[in-house]
């Protein structure tokens, strides 16, 4: 290949960007907004009140489970943290009954009354989506996204590379030049936060560590499982202890745990065998803190004595937990968290801006525009599936959670399904129009949908926008008014596809394209 | 049927030097010196968690640099010199081969 570094690397750029960059799009948006699972799970159970699990919580579920789940094989509390949202649920089974079958009931995090908000897997659904994506199995999307992220991590540092201008670049953003506006918008988002896209690419990919390359495990190993057992030591086996014995309440248990490692919060908390005198207690930290343990306190739930505490980390597992913690940013507040979000949200339009710029470099070569080759033609449509089509199907879950009747069956599911039609729909539709009209409809519908969101929220539920704001509930408001805006941002997109293009038609410029190196 | 150029068949071999040929160096180069780093004396959970977070640059590192190589035949005999030795390391002291 005779070409400078730089040409190369372009060409590396252009492609590591294009094959896997719908899918980046989607993973982009969806860990954007995964940001905010939390307060997107308060929204769609609107039912309940969010807030830190209070002691006086902790002793109704303690009521709960010693009245109902007596002689139960195991009792389960999920402790949401303070940003809510996730409810505070309590579940056990019969001694050995499958997993599918545990009774579970959710608890109000202030009082412990009992509530039964409606069924949805809410932001949750949102988060896993980013990585597990949806309708196939775990492990395959893991595959999948990680190969997206590899791939994107070749096309960061390619880029870098192409656009050597980076400082200048930066201050360049030249708006109604067609595809130089493209280019420019591309280079901007992407300088912007450039150190975040290497790290949040970087530590993703650290996330799913052991996906794409497991063979430092097999090689290092005599097997998988010896792996495992080494990472994560089991707790020492219990005492068998006959006769039936009470276990400890479950608020000096949750202390207890809290207390055997500092800054440890406990999470999720498992006592196998309540009620006998060998009962025992694992617990998962809640994850929000910086660098903090992973691994599960163990205590003998009778006495409460600390059987086991999670194994200090070396180097290299301190820095896979740091990256992780950075890529997931559970720790942050409400300030970094918004930085997180809006860096997110440029990484998507990076990603976007760099897909169209593909296509709009490509139109003024072609030798009739209105009939481009296969590829061309895919790749318009496409983008207008993924671009307008992906935000347009979130939009359809957050109605779907309002407007789905509450005993409808595996609504949740239904959720979720709705995501995917409206998102297929726009795909069909996207196929079926002339690309132009397809990009003003798909921003059209994308606006009108998200509109609707505030509107159906006042209608179907007491907690509308008025409401909220007269209340003082800021989250509840704050959702309202990110949809609005959201809204207003696609129909102001919409407006200007719809009347740039027919006022200046698209020009043949060979020299600025050859000019362009993206 | 016109005859596949040899350009042709330089590019296809370039982009599976970068893609696959990566890969696999990358998957050696990572196995070899976790194996390595345990023989000297390193937690097996440290070094095999170590290489594969560094595993990520190598990969990036390995494909621009075949993308980019003046002829693809001396990339891919890099790759073997480069990964040949890997392998012999891990049939030889990894784990599984020590384990018997």
């Amino acid at each position: 290949m005779k070409s400078t570094f730089r040409q190369s690397m372009a060409c590396l750029h252009t492609w590591t960007g294009l094959l896997p960059g719908w899918f980046l799009f989607v993973i982009f948006l969806f860990g954007t907004i995964a940001y905010y699972q939390q307060e997107i799970s308060h929204w769609m159970r609107p039912e309940i009140e969010s807030g830190p699990v209070s002691a006086r919580a902790l002793d109704g579920a303690d009521a709960i489970l010693r009245q109902r789940a007596q002689g139960a094989g195991s009792w389960t509390i999920a402790i949401p943290d303070g940003r809510g949202g996730d409810g505070f649920t309590v579940s056990w089974a019969k001694p050995g009954a499958a997993w599918g079958d545990r009774t579970q009931v959710m608890l109000d995090p202030q009082t412990g009354a009992e509530t039964a908000p409606r069924d949805t897997r809410g932001g949750f659904f949102l988060y896993r989506m980013h990585f597990d994506l949806h309708y196939m199995p775990v492990m395959w999307a893991r595959y999948l996204v990680s190969l997206a992220a590899l791939a994107m991590l070749v096309a960061i540092v390619s880029g870098i590379i192409t656009h050597k201008k980076i400082f200048a670049d930066f201050f360049l953003l030249r708006f109604g030049k067609g595809q130089r506006s493209w280019l420019d918008a591309h280079n901007v988002t992407a300088v912007m936060a450039l150190p975040f896209y290497l790290m949040i690419t970087y530590t993703g990919l650290v996330s799913l560590l052991f996906t794409l390359f497991p063979w430092a495990i097999s090689a290092s190993f005599p097997s998988e499982q010896a792996y495992y057992k080494a990472a994560f030591p089991s707790a020492p086996a219990a005492e068998v202890s006959s006769g039936p014995a009470p276990v400890m309440p479950l608020r000096d248990l949750v202390s207890r745990v809290n207390h055997a490692v500092p800054g440890y919060k406990a999470g999720y908390v498992t006592v196998n065998n309540p009620g006998s005198a060998g009962a025992t207690l694992d617990a998962y930290p809640q994850y929000d803190e910086f660098g903090g343990a992973r691994g599960s306190v163990h205590l003998d739930a009778v006495t409460g004595k600390v059987l086991a505490v999670p194994p200090a980390a070396g180097g290299a597992t301190t820095t896979q937990r740091v990256m992780i913690d950075l890529h997931a940013g559970r720790f942050s507040g409400w300030g970094l968290r918004l930085l997180y979000f809006v860096s997110g949200l440029f990484g998507t339009v990076m990603v976007g801006t760099g897909l169209v710029l593909w296509t709009v470099k490509r139109r003024t070569r072609l030798p009739d525009p209105d009939r481009p080759y296969f590829g061309f033609w895919l790749a318009e449509r496409l983008n207008i599936a993924v671009i307008t089509g992906t935000p347009a199907g979130i939009a359809a879950y957050f109605l779907a959670n309002r407007l789905l009747p509450h005993d409808l069956e595996q609504r949740a599911d239904w959720e979720i399904n709705s995501l995917f039609m409206v998102w297929g729909g726009v795909l069909v539709w996207a196929m079926a129009r002339p690309a132009r009209r397809g990009w003003v409809e798909g921003l059209s519908a994308c606006a009108a949908l998200f509109a609707a969101v505030p509107v159906i929220n006042a209608l179907t539920t007491p907690r509308g926008l008025v409401a909220s704001l007269m209340r003082g509930d800021l989250l509840f408001a704050a959702f309202d008014l990110s949809m609005l805006a959201t809204a207003a941002l696609f129909a102001f997109a919409a407006w200007r596809v719809l009347t740039r293009r027919a006022k200046v038609p698209p020009r043949r410029t060979p020299r600025e394209a050859r000019g362009a190196f993206a | 049927m016109r005859a596949i150029s040899t350009q042709g068949v330089s590019l296809v071999s370039r982009i599976v030097g970068a893609t696959l040929g990566a890969f696999a160096l990358t998957g050696l180069l990572t196995a070899a010196t976790s194996v390595l780093l345990i023989r000297m004396g390193a937690d097996p959970v440290e070094a095999a968690t170590g290489t594969t977070i560094a595993s990520f640059a190598v990969f990036a590192i390995a494909a621009m640099w075949v993308f980019h190589a003046r002829s693809v035949l001396r990339a891919w005999i890099w790759l073997a010199v480069i990964g040949a030795p890997c392998a012999v390391i891990v049939l030889t002291l990894g784990a599984r081969a020590a384990a018997g």
